[in-house]
């Protein structure tokens, strides 16, 4: 088990957990960041912060900060 | 049908769903733009052009103005466009708004624009829109990427489980809007209610009946209370209810979220098919360039160099000159002979030709400019470029307690402060945007330009471009230190989160895009003939009567001549306490080019090479970069500071912002007359 922010360029993997607080992790789980979604780091930002994944079909950004508290499993189990 | 009522619909959906178009689409131009009560979020409501149709396949529009021919088959549809949205859980106050309008307002339909190639996000909002116990209806749009793209929608299967109306459309291309309004009358005027269903586990099931029992609410509603989110005050034995159920499950919020996206996930499965469900191959090699490690940063310097090359370079000037000799030199020019035939007084001409139209003309002139810097932004915004330049560059802003969502409108304010504060509009947070206003007017804006080099050319003609090139470094410098400041202390917050979507690239319309520039300049020109004209004549007053109101033999006699003799003394302590000095700067609330030709005037300079060589004899290098720190820094022109006005939406703030750019100036423009004197 890791966290969503140590994940390496185009790797998937499946998220377990979200300790992110409030509003903050309100707004990921409405945005599909729930147990069991597959996401995947597209790349880093050129200053190396913020993050972009895939997840859902969609692009989403989000800091290494905000990142650090979703955990996931680096192969996802169905 | 027959019944002849006005209906409300809202248009809700995700953010870049094509709420926006859509909205255009069945208003055509027939709306208006005011503001939500209490915060600077627009609002957008429009009469819909489209009337009931029978043979609704047939795509057929009616302008609003030929509708009374239909008579009784027409109904009025006023469609209120709220604010873009993930969830009904409000993240910023923009969604608070949405929320707030469906619970309080009750419109008559929510019109819920879905992207059809994002169904899973897209259909997450649907489930809760649905629950909220008014009629609604889906429109599909974006079916034309799908159908491109190989998918194949099964509309009856979506419709039956999703237990809503779903109606297919492209807003861009037009198509299916018909259809659409005939539904959507249909359902509300039968009041139907959605027949969504997410299945939640049994206990919270109970609770929810017993919830929605006691208190009377929606299923929406008493689902949020067991989530925690007070959207009414619930009773006291609903608050023990929650109390027992939030104790006995684990995370509730997490799994009830879960639920609902498999809930989707079902759907979607069932009845998408043959979509390719990976990334898109343009937005995909695009972005490889576009957020690239090396290339993202020198690529969009290019394409701000290039925006700016066009919009205040070869192009944009021209047409500016353009206009210029259309209204300063050929209308100024006709108004004075009519004036001259009418048997006007000299002042009455003076009035018109050297106030009215030389001081409202001085800004209509940058129209074409301003326009053209719209219409780029407009293009980069709707294309989808935009969220991309937040991402490259929020590491850097959140050191001044913004998000990366705040740089391009204060590059605007290179351009012009208007635009920058008025851009600003797109931030998705009020203390966000509120800072990003604050910032904009420290961006040296391109009215001050002429001030720069008609100061430097008399004083530093060896070393301008060094000398201009040190005070758009000092602006930006200051910049960051207020924005420090101010995000510890008025401000206060911790840096705006980021949670951003990358929205795919699209091409965006011509018509859209000139809707959207359109949309955001039109505030510019209402101003022009409102704040300006006032100011302009205000000014033209004070320069040319005395305090008695008789007019001035000599500009020394005139309000703004004693003015300037009273204040004068304010200024020198920075090294320019001349009368000239402080009447120019005056003059520069009216619009910084100002400050120049008010010298050049009370110089009596006959042109500008004149008023180089007189400015070269009372100012020293200490006092000229005394006062160019001054001009740089001191308060926005009248049209900037009322753009404030209007986004800050806060008198406070506003003063605030005005003494301390006024403090700023001053006691920068001291330190560097008095260092600069130590030196030189
Ligand atoms: N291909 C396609 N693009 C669309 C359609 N509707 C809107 N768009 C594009 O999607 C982007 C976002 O649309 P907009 O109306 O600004 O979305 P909003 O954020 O919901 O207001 C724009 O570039 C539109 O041109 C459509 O039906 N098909
Ligand atoms: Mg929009």
């Amino acid at each position: 088990m890791i966290s969503l922010d140590e994940l390496a360029e185009n790797e998937t993997a499946c998220i377990i957990e979200i300790n992110s607080e409030g509003k903050m992790k309100r707004r990921l789980l409405d945005m599909g960041i729930v147990p069991g979604t597959e996401i995947s780091l597209k790349r880093r930002a050129p200053l190396g912060d913020p993050l972009e994944f895939y997840v859902l079909g969609y692009r989403l950004s989000l800091r290494r900060s905000d990142a650090a508290d979703i955990i996931c499993e680096r192969r996802c189990v169905q | 049908m027959n019944e002849k009522k006005e209906f409300v619909f809202a248009l809700a959906g995700n953010p870049n769903s094509g709420k926006t178009t859509l909205f255009n689409e069945l208003t055509g131009s027939h709306y208006e733009v005011g503001n939500w009560a209490g915060v600077t979020v627009e609002r957008k409501e429009g009469i819909c052009k489209y009337v009931y149709h029978e043979h609704a396949s047939r795509l057929d529009t009616h302008e609003h103005s030929s509708v009374h021919k239909h008579g009784e088959l027409h109904n009025h549809i006023r469609i209120i466009d709220l604010p873009g949205i993930y969830s009904l859980s409000p993240y910023s106050a923009e969604e608070l708004i949405t929320r707030e309008y469906l619970m309080n307002e009750k419109p008559d339909l929510i019109l819920n624009i879905v992207d059809a190639t994002n169904l899973e996000r897209n259909l997450y909002l649907t489930t809760q829109l649905a629950q909220m116990g008014i009629p609604m209806i889906v429109a599909l749009n974006m079916m034309d990427a799908v159908e491109k793209s190989g998918g194949h929608l099964d509309r009856e299967k979506l419709e039956k489980m999703l237990g809503v109306k779903v109606v297919p459309i492209s807003a861009s291309k037009g198509t299916g809007i018909q259809d659409l309004v005939t539904e959507a009358l249909t359902i509300a005027s039968l009041k139907e209610i959605c027949k969504t269903y997410v299945p939640f586990p049994n206990e919270i099931e109970e609770a929810i009946e017993q919830i929605k029992k006691t208190d009377g609410v929606s299923r929406m509603c008493a689902v949020k209370l067991l989530e925690g989110e007070n959207w009414v005050q619930p009773s006291v034995q609903t608050e023990n209810l929650i109390c027992r159920i939030r104790e006995n499950t684990k995370d509730i919020e997490t799994l009830l979220a879960s639920r609902r996206f498999s809930f989707v996930r079902k759907i979607v499965d069932a009845s998408l098919t043959g979509m390719d469900r990976h990334l898109d191959e343009l937005t995909e090699k695009i972005d490889n360039v576009a957020v690239h490690k090396f290339w993202s940063i020198p690529l969009f310097i290019l394409i701000m160099f290039v925006v700016f090359q066009i919009t205040f370079g070869k192009l944009g000037s021209s047409l500016s000159d353009f206009m210029d000799m259309l209204i300063n030199v050929k209308f100024s020019a006709a108004a004075s002979q009519l004036l001259e035939l009418a048997g006007a007084s000299d002042f009455a001409k003076g009035l018109v030709v050297d106030g009215i139209i030389a001081g409202v003309g001085a800004v209509v002139t940058f129209f074409p400019q301003i326009m053209l810097l719209f219409l780029f932004l407009s293009f980069l915004e709707d294309s989808g470029y935009m969220a991309r330049t937040a991402f490259i560059m929020d590491k850097l802003f959140v050191k001044i307690g913004l998000s990366g969502k705040s740089f391009v409108p204060l590059l605007m304010g290179f351009g012009c402060t208007v635009p920058a504060v008025m851009s600003a509009r797109t931030l998705d947070n009020e203390k966000d945007r509120r800072l990003t206003v604050l910032l904009a007017p420290f961006m040296s804006c391109g009215a001050k330009m002429p001030v720069y080099a008609t100061i430097t050319a008399a004083i530093f003609p060896e070393n301008a471009g060094v000398v201009i090139f040190c005070l758009y470094f000092l602006g930006i410098i200051l910049a960051v230190i207020s924005g420090n400041i101010f995000s510890k202390t008025i401000l206060k917050g911790a840096a705006p989160p980021f949670i951003l979507e990358f929205p795919q690239y699209r091409m965006p319309t011509f018509k859209s895009t000139f809707h959207h520039m359109w949309d955001k300049a039109k505030d510019f020109v209402v101003r022009a003939g409102t704040v300006l004209l006032a100011a302009s004549i205000i000014i033209y007053f004070m320069q040319n009567l005395t305090f008695t109101f008789s007019i001035a033999s000599d500009s020394s006699e005139s309000m703004i001549g004693i003015i300037g003799k009273l204040i004068s003394p304010v200024f020198a302590p920075c090294g320019f306490g001349t009368t000239e000095a402080a009447v120019s700067l005056l003059s520069g609330f009216a619009a910084k080019e100002a400050v120049i030709s008010t010298m050049s005037i009370l110089y009596g300079a006959a042109d500008s090479a004149g008023l180089v060589s007189v400015l070269s004899t009372v100012l020293n290098p200490a006092s000229a970069c005394a006062f160019l720190v001054f001009v740089l820094l001191y308060v926005p022109c009248i049209a900037a500071v009322s753009a404030m006005r209007s986004e800050l939406n806060s008198r406070k703030l506003l003063l605030f912002s005005v003494a301390y750019q006024i403090a700023s100036a001053w006691i920068m423009a001291f330190i560097v007359y008095h260092v600069l004197s130590l030196f030189i």
